[in-house]
């Protein structure tokens, strides 16, 4: 089951489109990596799911019925622009975001002084937050975005800032959240967070949705079916091998498979055959996939660029 | 709780709290009480001086004093507090109940009188000349040039003594006393319902005060209110916490709950103004004879006035980068708002007039020119339900405009849109 839903939805601020009829769902316990380079419309996106900006077509569901304003309260969510009342205490500010995301004063500081233990800052709760360090204000903020026990968490560069102790921590607090079953929406340009972390990935640049699906889904679509093998057999006999390259001195091969054979049926053939000694499936690392992605998508543009101010010239020369 | 309601209260706690409002609440007062203070203190001294005993010179070269009349007429000129008021009451005209007492020195020469003075003998000399009667010209000698009138009201006093003297046995006692006071002006000024009533020096003196008092009241409050608002706007922007704000509340919620605690504090701040500057002078309110309707009406365009006048100046407030830049857009409406003081006498002398009601219809005057047009207690009845009317819908207006405004304005961080995109973003939202 969804709990957000985001159907065909565009924005454009004055003339310059910023999101571009794009598409996804976020399921139940489901954690979803957001990514796109910068500029890409990821912030203008999750302000729209937050209710903050409204699209200017499309339409977003939540738990099953179009968002409105009390859905707010059942959402989580970190802004990519940090900001905290920097004159007051820690607690104080803790108190008056939990009462706006509709809980009791007492309830909400009960709950923020039960997460400053956890993310170790129970000795600073009565500080002026201009006291504490970027580091700390960053888990400051994301404690703003668990006060209420959201169902749905979303995090916009959740991890930036951040020592690799706290880095541990934050990562911790987000997997025992979605063990809870809460949804997690997570924007990141950190990959390895995403493969370590994510059941699908939503890719967006310049405002159009380019990559969305689970990360097997992705890296089947975009993998080149390159695979490391050390063996004495003669490899260029199966008909399905496109090209074979010798690499380490002679004693292993780079192979590529023809598209749609598994890699699994190759390794099959070769052990009926005769001993392996080293096999690997070479994975397109996430990272590589959106840069490829994005220059694709710039070329393309440059292209029909091209096109379009070719067909101008010629027009004119009509 | 509903989130307007907290919204306010932690703007209003918030606001309370800054040394800054503490400072300007308590300290502006004692300020200006301070320097009341001092420039009363050499007014009072100079009082005292006109009321402490005057020992006046005179020089009678024409013979026509009779001093032995002097002491009775002197007796006269002592008066207490009550004569005073009756006095400010105009029910009697006994200026010289509160003149203090009066001696008189009788000098045979000028040269005589002149050296007393000299010598501090006498605060003055007045010298009747031989051709008094044909000139009534009267001598006055003095060190410097009193402060305070032709020396204090002892002028008065040989005025007094000059025609009981003249007409001594020649009339008889009642004429000789009109003669004293020839006459006493009664003013009856025709009322709402058509009706001469006679007029009352502090309630004439209250039609003017107040209006201006409720007028700079308001005026005041919005410019305090609206610089807090703009104030903490400007810190939450530049904190950048407007998102955070923006994902749990709508802006709406927000822009209204910080109207009301933030207008709140100014109300606050500004009666404790009122408490601090006006006891000092509330001997003088029995005096000042006020309707409850203008208190009740006072009130409502009080509220009007700051939910209108604050949420234009946060909501273009917000249009600004910084602080300053805020202060600027808000301070434009400040001053739209205090258009009717300048025509001050014009809608007094004329609560009726085409300007008085032009002001009273727009609603962002209004506020103010009601203010001024309900304290005069001449207002046409009709024009407030029709003004207020017209304030409530351009305050709900506004608050729609604005608010959108303020979205725009604070997610648009450290950029100041053009006209061009506020006239885009008023026509569709963000």
């Amino acid at each position: 089951m969804s709990v957000i839903e985001v159907i065909e939805v565009s924005k454009s601020y004055h003339e310059k489109l910023a999101v571009s009829d794009v598409s996804f769902s976020l399921k139940e316990q489901e954690i979803l990596g957001l990514l796109g380079p910068n500029g890409a419309g990821k912030t203008t996106l999750l302000r729209m799911i937050m209710g903050i900006f409204y699209p200017d077509r499309g339409e977003i569901v939540a738990f099953g019925k179009p968002l409105t304003p009390e859905d707010k309260n059942k959402i989580g969510y970190l802004p990519e622009e940090r900001g905290l009342y920097l004159k007051q205490k820690v607690l104080d500010v803790l108190t008056y975001l939990g009462q706006l995301k509709g809980m009791e004063a007492a309830q909400a500081r009960q709950v923020s002084l039960e997460w400053l233990e956890k993310l170790e800052l129970a000795s600073r709760a009565d500080a002026p937050i201009e006291q504490l360090s970027k580091g700390m204000q960053q888990k400051v903020q994301l404690i703003v975005a668990l006060l209420n026990r959201p169902k749905v968490l979303i995090l916009d560069e959740p991890l930036s800032g951040l020592d690799p102790v706290n880095i541990r921590l934050v990562k911790n607090v987000i997997r025992q959240l979605h063990q809870e079953g809460c949804s997690v929406i997570l924007s990141t340009h950190q990959m390895n967070l995403v493969e370590e972390l994510c059941d699908r990935v939503l890719m967006i640049h310049q405002g159009k949705q380019v990559l969305y699906g689970s990360l097997e889904e992705v890296r089947s679509n975009q993998d080149s079916n390159l695979v490391l093998v050390e063996t004495s057999l003669d490899l260029g006999q199966l008909d399905y091998v496109q090209s074979v390259e010798p690499i380490s001195e002679g004693k292993r091969f780079r192979v590529i498979l023809e598209k749609g054979v598994e890699a699994k049926k190759f390794l099959q053939d070769l052990l009926s055959k005769g001993e392996v000694k080293y096999f690997e499936v070479f994975r397109t690392p996430l990272e590589d996939i959106f840069i490829q992605l994005v220059s694709q998508s710039q070329n393309d543009r440059a292209g029909l660029n091209n096109d379009d101010s070719q067909k101008g010239g010629r027009d004119e020369q009509d | 709780m509903s989130k307007i309601k907290i919204i306010s209260k932690r703007e209003f706690i918030v606001t309370v709290k800054r040394r800054g409002y503490i400072i300007a609440t308590f300290g502006i007062p004692l300020f200006f009480l301070v320097i009341g203070l001092i420039a009363l203190i050499p007014n009072w001294l100079s009082l005292q001086k006109t009321l402490e005993s005057k020992k006046m010179g005179v020089v009678d070269y024409a013979g026509v004093l009779r001093l032995e009349l002097a002491g009775k007429l002197a007796e006269e000129f002592k008066g207490n507090r009550a004569d005073f008021y009756s006095y400010l009451m105009g029910e009697n005209q006994d200026r010289e109940k509160f003149i203090g007492r009066i001696e008189l020195r009788a000098y045979s020469s000028k040269e005589e009188a002149l050296g007393a003075l000299e010598k501090g003998e006498v605060d003055g000399v007045y010298l009747i000349p031989k051709n008094y009667l044909e000139k009534g010209e009267v001598e006055l000698y003095q060190k410097s040039k009193s402060p305070i009138g032709r020396l204090g009201g002892f002028e008065l006093f040989l005025r007094r003594l000059l025609v009981a003297s003249l007409s001594y046995k020649r009339v008889d006692a009642a004429l000789q006393k009109r003669l004293q006071k020839p006459m006493h002006t009664v003013e009856f000024v025709r009322d709402r319902e058509g009706e001469y009533r006679k007029t009352h020096f502090l309630k004439d003196l209250s039609k003017v005060v107040v209006p201006y008092f409720f007028a700079f009241l308001l005026m005041f409050s919005i410019l305090t209110t609206s610089a807090y608002l703009i104030q903490g706007m400007s810190e939450e922007k530049e904190n950048r916490i407007m998102e955070i704000l923006l994902s749990s509340v709508s802006s709406q919620e927000l822009f209204i709950g910080k109207i009301i605690g933030l207008g709140g504090a100014g109300l606050l701040q500004f009666f404790v103004w009122m408490l601090i500057c006006f006891w000092p002078i509330t001997f003088l309110l029995p005096f000042i004879p006020l309707s409850w309707k203008v208190f009740v009406g006072g009130i409502v365009y009080f509220l009007l006035g700051i939910a209108l006048l604050g949420s234009l100046s946060t909501g273009f407030g917000a249009l600004g980068r910084r602080f300053h830049e805020s202060h600027q857009f808000a301070m434009f409406w400040s001053m739209v708002c205090i258009i009717p003081i300048f025509f001050f006498s014009v809608i007094l002398d004329a609560p009726n007039g085409f300007l008085a009601r032009f002001f009273s219809y727009l609603p962002v005057t209004s506020p103010v020119c009601m203010m001024m047009r309900l304290s005069t207690e001449r207002v046409d009845w009709l024009d407030i339900p029709i003004s207020i009317l017209l304030l409530v819908l351009a305050t709900w207006l506004s608050i729609k405009v604005c608010s959108r405004l303020f979205r725009v304005g604070v997610l648009l961080y450290g950029r100041k849109p053009s006209w061009k995109e506020i006239l885009y973003w008023l026509r569709r939202d963000l």
